[in-house]
């Protein structure tokens, strides 16, 4: 493995596990003095990830995500853009810890990995890097939208049941929360639509018909479908609160399936740096 | 000198506040008397329903306690013998430090509360505009409200409940996220209710309504909260179009049962109620808690909440008192330098004196050219000459509490038989 092609994954690493230890101090002390200082660190990470991702698609001459490794760094970096802008938003550091605790996790496993030595023709086409940017805006919305859900029952439990813990301490309101959550799961919605309509064209493109016996993009369109119905449920419905963090949640647990199974189970073409079928 | 007199909620109960509480009209008045007075240089009136306190900066000695109590007692036409008892003077360091701490909130009736720092803010404001207030107490205001801002920004002093009413509001801020935009509903016309409407209405809320069996008592405390009326039987009306409801009358039974709660919740566009039981026994039922978006909580619950967070609070005050006294020191320091001021000023111009009269005896003798070599030369050097003795009355001055060095510099070079002319 090419140690150059691998520095901006360790680099960015280390600095989510330097945010990290940050965050984790201001969840105990609670205090702006050692909050801001991980905003702007994390600001800077995100920045120098971004770079680092620019400077390997520069050097190969085209546009990653290309393997797996390439595909979780840019998870990571596209999940800590959209916390940043969610905790600018709602001035409130409460999801910061498990945030870029994930984020940290998903760095480690892409650095693990690293960029894709080999890639295949159908990743070069033009209009597989829009796909490819939306769906990972998508998921990563999606995995903001999954934390506040949580967050949500666990702040609604602890209300509920009369005895507020660390947790409720630090976390935005419950009105604050499920309004967060609309907004991730729109902008994930929005995203996941876009990135589907250029896959199944792109699938369809290298393809032709057989790309609809192939699992995954299945799975992608049931996800579609159960993120859809929860926000019809808001809309129509009148939903709000827990129920929709939970709606939320069913939908989060399909796309973790869906990627399992991709990556696990199912015969798929949606493995990068292997063949279609 | 910087001073302050001032009454607050520890050294005075409400009744004898209320007589020295500055109204617009007395405040004008007392303008008028701070400006014509001869003795004090600087002046603001901070008067909030808590304290009323009036700073002053002089260099008369003659700027005493009894001064400043008898301009009030002339406004108020109170003598000072029926008030004077409960109030408190202190002067320099004590007087800044107090100040500091009434703008971080360390001296309110709820610790870290921050309504004061926009009337400490609102109060210089008023005396920048009368022109009472001047370089000291502008810095001394202003330093203030910053070490206000940055205390409750460093330490959680501002955060977590004191009391039964500020508990309730904490947790409505734990559901809401706008607290203002949220519609209370007081049932019960007592004490212990009103005041935990009236802490609401502190942190913005607006939209009031009061019921009582008795109408002509949730009328009087309407008025008093500026609330609406709600009649006792049209409770099951109002209850959808609320979100926080207040329960304190004295009944045997429950006044909201599951059925009544679920019926409004079921009516209501929001699913979200929060209920607060403040009576004993209980005015809502405890199944109410079942119902879903219902939090229930009772004055036991609130308690609770208060004892868990007293002891963080404490250390957290602890934490903002050595913040604030390092901001006192800094702001005394300055004062104080600013003693050394004069005599500065009046060593440059004897030592000025001296090279101008030098270089006029050799204007004559050189060329303009080298005259002006020599006005340049002259100046850098005296410059020169002076920056450590400058710097070193400074510190002295910020330093030392008696004038020595000062009055020794003066003594020294006979600046006070010095013609300035």
């Amino acid at each position: 493995m090419d140690f150059g092609a691998l520095l901006p994954f360790w680099v960015a690493t280390a600095l989510y596990l330097g945010v990290f230890a940050i965050y984790v101090a201001w969840f105990r002390v609670g205090t702006d003095a050692v909050g801001r200082p991980a905003t702007i660190l994390l600001g800077i990470t995100v920045v120098v990830h971004g770079v680092g991702l620019a400077s390997l698609g520069l050097a190969r001459g085209f546009f990653p995500p290309t393997g797996t490794g390439e595909t979780l760094s840019m998870v990571a970096m596209a999940t800590a853009l959209i916390y940043l802008y969610l905790e600018f938003d709602a001035r409130n550091r409460g999801l910061s810890v498990f945030a870029v605790g994930v984020i940290f996790v998903v760095m480690v496993k892409a650095s693990w990995i690293g960029p894709a030595e080999e890639v295949t023709p159908l990743l070069r086409k033009h209009i597989f890097a829009p796909h490819a940017l939306a769906i990972i805006l998508a998921m990563s919305a999606f995995v903001i939208s999954a934390f506040l859900s949580t967050a949500y029952l666990v702040q609604y439990r602890q209300l509920r049941r009369r005895r507020l813990g660390i947790w409720a301490d630090r976390l935005p309101s419950l009105e604050t929360l499920d309004f967060m959550t609309r907004r991730a799961t729109r902008v994930g919605f929005f995203f996941l639509t876009v990135g589907l309509v250029l896959g199944i064209v792109l699938a369809h493109e290298a393809w032709e018909k057989n790309w609809t016996k192939d699992p995954q993009p299945w799975f992608t369109i049931g996800t579609w479908f159960l993120y859809g119905i929860a926000l019809a449920l808001r809309r129509r419905r009148g939903w709000q609160g827990n129920r929709v963090a939970v709606a939320n949640l069913i939908a989060f647990a399909s796309v973790v399936v869906g990627i399992l199974l991709a990556y696990g189970v199912l015969d798929t073409a949606h493995r990068f740096g292997e063949s279609a079928p | 000198m910087i001073c302050v007199l001032g009454q607050n909620h520890k050294t005075a109960p409400v009744e004898l506040r209320e007589k020295l509480a500055v109204t617009e009209e007395k405040r004008a008045a007392l303008g008028e008397l701070l400006r014509a007075d001869s003795v004090v240089d600087e002046s603001v009136v901070l008067s909030t329903c808590n304290r009323m306190e009036l700073y002053a900066v002089s260099n008369d000695p003659r700027c005493e306690q009894e001064r400043l109590a008898s301009m009030l007692a002339e406004v108020h036409g109170i003598p000072m013998q029926e008030w004077q008892d409960t109030t408190y003077f202190r002067r320099d360091h004590g007087a800044v430090r107090h100040l500091f701490r009434v703008a971080s909130g360390l001296d309110s009736m709820v610790l870290g509360e921050g309504q004061i720092l926009a009337q400490v803010r609102d109060a210089h404001g008023w005396s920048t505009e009368q022109q009472l207030a001047h370089e000291v107490l502008h810095r001394a205001f202003d330093e203030a409200v910053a070490c206000g801002k940055f205390v409750r920004s460093e330490t959680r002093v501002s955060e977590g409940p004191v009391s039964v009413a500020s508990a309730a509001v904490h947790l409505a801020k734990k559901i809401f996220s706008d607290l203002p935009a949220q519609s209370v509903l007081l049932v019960g016309a007592g004490d212990t209710g009103a005041r935990v409407a009236r802490h609401m209405q502190l942190f913005g809320v607006k939209n009031l309504r009061v019921t009582n069996r008795t109408r002509s008592r949730a009328e009087k405390l309407a008025r008093e909260l500026d609330a609406v009326v709600v009649p006792w039987t049209q409770l099951d009306e109002h209850l959808p179009a609320v979100s926080i409801v207040v329960t304190a009358v004295s009944s045997p039974d429950p006044v909201l049962t599951r059925e009544r709660v679920r019926a409004a919740l079921g009516a209501a566009e929001r699913r979200t109620l929060f209920m607060i039981d403040l009576a004993v026994p209980r005015n809502i039922g405890e199944d109410v808690q079942q119902v879903p978006g219902v939090f229930l909580y009772d004055v036991d619950d609130l308690q609770q909440l208060v004892q868990d967070d007293e002891g963080h609070r404490r250390e957290e005050a602890e934490k903002a008192e050595g913040l604030v006294e390092e901001r006192v020191g800094r702001f005394v320091e300055w004062y104080r330098a600013r003693a050394a001021v004069p005599t500065v000023r009046d060593l440059r111009r004897w030592a000025e004196s001296i090279r101008m009269a030098e270089l006029a005896d050799a204007q004559h003798k050189v060329d303009p050219e080298t005259f002006e070599l020599l006005d340049r030369f002259t100046a850098r050097l005296m410059n020169k000459f002076l920056h450590v003795p400058t710097v070193g009355l400074r510190e002295s001055a910020a330093h030392d509490q008696s004038d020595t060095m000062l009055q020794d510099v003066r003594r020294l070079f006979r600046l006070d038989e010095f013609d300035h002319q």
